[in-house]
């Protein structure tokens, strides 16, 4: 087992948390292990905490110790994107602790995240509104449905978890390598031996040009800007529980109007949501022959074919596809699905063959070929049961991937998790992956013995 | 003639006076008497127009006093409430001066053109126009009485900057109307400054008070109705603009059959939103044949709005032929008659489910029962319209081609019945319950099912003007419904599948002072004795395009729930009950292009305004 390379991709949830042992044959044959986690989070904490421990407590098992320092040593950090799928392990009381006592030889964090980032300034004022947005929705009497949605965007990326969490690997641990597709090579040397190596594919050097299109074009950049404006005209500081000046209708009509005018908020929250996704580290791990693709949230771009264009929005696959192509091209041994199997992180749209997207997929994960290993790290939830995992994404995976299971998801969520799910047989159907279609491993329905497991495993030994 | 010096020494108790006798006072008369307010300032159409034509700048707009104006402005019928959501400031309202009977800014001082860029300024833009396109359809010259509106309240709020977009809108739900603002803080465009959206957006929010039940999306033709009255109003209300009819006039030689100011709608959003001349243009040759099911109601509604604007056009042109007075006289003239010939008959039309052709026939019926023998050029105009909308396909053949002679076309107006039972005018125009009993006991006149109860939704009384300002014959209109459930069997329902549709029927009955039918408009039901042919083709209609609109409608348990998004599909369906209603919510465009929610056939348009 000494030179298989391993990846367990725990079940947290909603969330990844995913740890790797790469073998590195130094130039004397000398084997030693490389220990790397990718991301440790969880979207809901409050309700999975117990299963970030879990994993936790399992890593650090598989962690050596050092010997000088005596601490549990890793080797490799990497944190994606600040949602809290993936930094709520940082941020909760019982696992940032863990996280403090741990050795952290290397941390690598977005470079939408590095404050002296000029590339970046236009992506972290766009992150910056959409906080203050939801701020002031929350703060607003507004109908339920949209109170829910807005808790929900507003809990991926605020509140004390998220800000402890931040605050850990913005100073606590040691200090981060912001990284990006144009961090030279020397900064991410890891590996001894020659053809093993990390390929950072996202996020874009140009993460304002890339993500946000050129600043004259940005609406939210001319947003931004305006609103700034506005408030200067209004007055000072804004009162978010109720605003400040004078009514000229009764309160009652007003709260209505605010529940009627409250989506332009959402509508900036959703924009930053879908920025800080873009912005996550995508990496390609070469060893031996094999490749391995790690996603984070990164999303992808259906319309107008899929493609990238200069000077214009794009989204994350579409720009490595753009700029990274070559290290892409070729079929993948291993693949973390994106963003918890939702549709608009891996590069798949059915009814549209001459997309680009369709093209992508197709090179990482060529029909019939079926050396692919992927896992998704999900979870359903009654909140956004159609879209989280994608079922029909699933599918295609299913025909696609070296390691197919068959699941009766619908029984399972029927019986175990409770939850506004439907009861018509359509609308089931429409849900869950039927029983006699296969789909990738999944950490929310891979059992043994009867239970739930703790981390779906896969190993591999060097490509002939 | 009192100048402004006068005005400002009329007491509050005169003022109160004039403002009891005002509805008795011809405009000019209510002009010298100061009842109008004092340093009212608007864009004729919108900023950039102003900046290339100071004849079409900003100019005063007379709007009457009324005792109980406050800051904001506040009127009887009107609260603007300058609320901004994207950054959630409440930007300082214009005040009211009452001593001088103006509005100021916050300094107090007056908000005259050279103050244009202050937001007080936008506010009361907004209003000013609000206002006089409300005057507009109050006037005995089109509906000849105060207007409700279709939400609970008598205020429509006005939010001149709302926040960012590309986009205004009507809004029952919060009893509003919403003006965005896009552009670029240096190049700036504001909706709540341009006429004609301000006047689109009222289009939608007179006609919802005046046909509620219009807002049901009952059928993609209601819908385009909605968009195209919308239009219209904005037509309406600049061809009585004297400044503009002035300039458009001396251009034209009192002409309109060209690319003029009045034809194109919203130049300045099209000019730097859509980079063409306007946001739509009047002036199209779209027929009927040219739209299919699948058609937005925005690109429908081209149809009659092109053939609205085909009959003024040809009005000014027959004005102008007389060759009895100026150019520019004569479009006056035209500009007088359109708008009783486009306003009035909305009296005539029915209470639910409008179809393009149902307009059609109440406009030709106001023009036989008032307009036709009033002028020698009579028959002149009766044969403009009916070619008109005989060229367009307005008519019960729809889409396909209509060979029909234009003057035995269907969308001639329909024959009045004989009531049975004679009841005293005075008696059924004094409640609802009264109108009841007299549509009761004439039921089989009114092809109204023996076994159906129904409700009077409307009763009111009218003061007409005609030609020449000669009052017309009292109007007391009638509106009644009933509605007959259709099961929703069958796959084609998707997920509204096992519902129940409403087939919304009943009529709008008008009578005249003598108690004599002067126009019914009904709209049969499926499972009556009456009209059975008829009525079994609107609910297959009706069917159909639940049937289309049903792989995209979202449910929802109210309409309060649903939230202007881009995650919301364009049809909202209301399920109470078991009972589904389609509902479009006011769409929000995306500025900011996040994809997500289903693809739909209209999900890509490039700018919609929209109730």
């Amino acid at each position: 087992m000494d030179d298989q390379l391993l990846v367990y991709v725990y079940n947290v949830g909603v969330g990844d948390c995913i740890y790797l042992r790469v073998p590195d044959r130094d130039e004397n044959g000398e084997v030693r292990q490389r220990h790397i986690v990718v991301d440790c989070g969880t979207l809901q904490p409050n309700e999975d905490e117990r299963l970030l421990k879990l994993a936790m407590t399992h890593i650090a098992r598989l962690l050596p110790r050092d010997p000088a320092t005596g601490r549990k040593r890793l080797d490799l950090l990497v944190v994606t994107h600040p949602h809290m799928d993936h930094i709520a392990g940082f941020g909760l009381e019982s696992t940032a602790r863990q996280w403090q006592r741990k050795q952290v030889d290397r941390l690598w964090l977005s470079a939408l995240l590095d404050p002296d980032n000029d590339r970046a300034r236009r992506a972290r004022e766009q992150v910056r509104a959409g906080n203050l947005a939801l701020q002031a929705l929350l703060a607003a009497d507004l109908h339920p449905a949209l109170t829910v949605l807005a808790r929900e965007l507003f809990s991926l990326s605020q509140g004390q978890i998220a800000d402890n969490a931040r605050t850990l690997l913005e100073g606590g641990l040691i200090p981060p390598l912001y990284v990006d597709d144009a961090t030279p090579p020397d900064r991410l040397q890891l590996f001894s031996e020659p053809g093993t190596a990390i390929h950072i594919l996202a996020p874009s050097r140009d993460i304002d040009a890339d993500y946000l299109g050129l600043a004259e074009d940005d609406p939210a950049e001319q947003f931004s800007e305006f609103n700034r404006g506005i408030r200067s005209a209004a007055g000072e500081a804004v009162d978010w529980s109720f605003p400040a000046g004078e009514l000229t209708i009764s309160q009652r009509d007003f709260r209505r109007l605010r529940q009627r005018m409250g989506s332009r908020a959402v509508l900036l929250a959703m924009a930053q949501n879908e920025l800080i996704n873009n912005s996550s580290i995508v990496f390609l791990l070469t060893w031996r022959g094999r490749r391995l693709l790690f996603t984070g949230d990164a999303e992808c771009k259906f319309t107008r074919s899929g493609r990238f264009e200069a000077g214009k929005q794009n989204f994350s696959w579409n720009v490595m596809w753009a700029r990274h192509r070559a290290l892409l091209e070729e079929p993948l041994d291993f693949l973390k699905v994106g963003h918890h199997g939702s549709d608009n992180a891996t590069p798949w749209i059915g009814d549209e063959p001459e997309n680009e997207a369709n093209q992508i997929l197709d090179a990482l994960a060529p029909p019939g070929d079926r050396r692919l290993y992927a896992i998704v790290s999900a979870a359903r939830h009654a909140s956004w049961p159609g879209n989280i995992p994608r079922r029909v994404l699933l599918e295609t995976l299913g025909e696609r991937v070296a390691n197919p299971r068959l699941y009766d998801e619908a029984i399972h969520y029927q019986a175990h998790s409770g939850g506004n799910w439907p009861t018509g047989e359509a609308e089931r159907a429409a849900l869950f992956v039927p029983g006699d279609k296969s789909q990738p491993p999944r950490t929310d329905l891979e059992r043994q013995r009867g239970k739930p497991v703790r981390y779906i495993r896969v190993s591999f030994g060097p490509r002939e | 003639m009192a100048d402004s010096t006068d005005r400002r020494r009329l007491t509050l108790r005169t003022r109160k006076n004039l403002y009891e006798s005002a509805h008795l006072l011809r405009r000019d008369s209510s002009r010298e008497l100061g009842i109008f307010l004092d340093g009212l300032w608007a864009y004729v159409q919108d900023p950039r127009v102003a900046a290339s034509d100071p004849e079409r700048g900003i100019q005063p707009l007379e709007v009457k006093w009324e005792p109980g104006l406050r800051d904001g402005p506040v009127s009887a019928r009107f609260a603007v409430l300058d609320y901004n959501a994207d950054s959630g400031a409440l930007v300082p309202p214009a005040k009211w001066d009452r001593r001088n009977a103006r509005f100021t800014g916050p300094d107090g001082q007056p908000l005259d053109p050279s103050r244009c860029d202050t937001f007080q300024f936008h506010q009361v833009n907004v209003w000013a126009v609000a206002q006089s396109v409300l005057d507009m359809y109050e006037a005995p010259q089109a509906l000849g009485r105060p207007i409700p509106w279709a939400f609970e309240g008598n205020r429509l709020i006005l939010v001149p900057h709302a926040g960012y977009d590309e986009n205004a809108y009507y809004d029952r739900h919060s009893k509003s109307l919403q003006f965005y603002y896009c552009g670029s803080p240096s190049s700036p465009l504001y909706t709540c400054l341009s006429h004609d959206i301000i006047a689109h957006e009222m289009g939608h929010a007179v006609l919802d008070g005046i046909r509620p039940l219009y807002y049901h999306f009952t059928s993609l033709e209601t819908a385009a109705f909605h968009e195209a009255m919308a239009d219209l109003t904005a037509i309406v209300a600049a061809i009585l603009n004297t400044p503009l009819r002035r300039s458009v006039g001396a251009a034209g030689h009192g002409a309109l059959n060209n690319d003029n100011a009045i034809a194109l709608l919203a130049e300045e959003f099209g000019e730097q939103v859509m980079h063409t001349s306007s946001l739509r243009s009047a002036r199209n040759q779209y027929t009927m044949a040219h739209f299919g099911p699948d058609a937005t109601p925005h690109a429908l509604s081209q149809v009659l709005t092109g053939a609205m604007f085909d009959i003024l056009a040809g009005i000014a042109d027959i004005h102008r032929r007389e060759g009895e007075s100026s150019p520019l006289q004569a479009l006056w003239w035209a500009a007088d008659r359109f708008r009783r010939l486009a306003l009035q008959p909305l009296d005539f039309c029915p209470p639910v489910d409008i179809q393009f052709a149902d307009y059609g026939r109440a406009v030709l019926k106001n023009f036989l029962l008032y307009e036709e023998h009033e002028s020698s050029n009579g028959r002149a105009y009766l044969d403009l319209i009916q070619d008109v909308f005989h060229r367009r396909l307005i008519c019960s053949h729809k889409r396909a081609s209509c060979s029909a002679d234009p003057r035995q076309c269907a969308v001639m107006p329909g024959h009045t019945p004989r009531m049975e039972i004679v009841h005293d005018i005075n008696r059924i125009a004094r409640s609802r319950a009264a109108a009841y009993y007299f549509l009761n006991d004439n039921r089989p006149q009114l092809h109204i099912p023996p076994e159906q109860d129904f409700e009077v939704v409307d009763l009111y009384d009218t003061i007409k003007y005609g030609a020449a300002a000669v009052r017309l014959p009292r109007e007391v209109v009638v509106e009644y419904v009933w509605r007959e459930e259709v099961p929703l069997e069958g796959e084609r329902f998707g997920r509204l599948q096992g519902t129940r549709a409403e087939l919304l029927c009943g009529g709008t009955l008008v009578l005249d002072g003598q108690g004599n039918v002067l126009a019914w408009e009904n709209k049969p039901g499926a499972g009556g004795v009456y009209d059975v042919q008829a009525g079994r083709a609107r609910r297959d209609a009706l069917l159909a395009h639940i049937a289309r609109q049903a792989r995209y409608a979202l449910q929802h348990e109210a309409p309060e729930a649903v939230v202007p998004g881009p995650w919301n599909p364009p049809v909202v369906a209301n399920i109470e009950d078991g009972v589904l209603r389609l509902e479009i919510p006011p769409p929000l465009r995306n500025p900011l292009h996040i994809t997500g929610g289903e693809n739909h056939p209209w999900s890509d348009l490039p700018w919609t305004t929209s109730f």
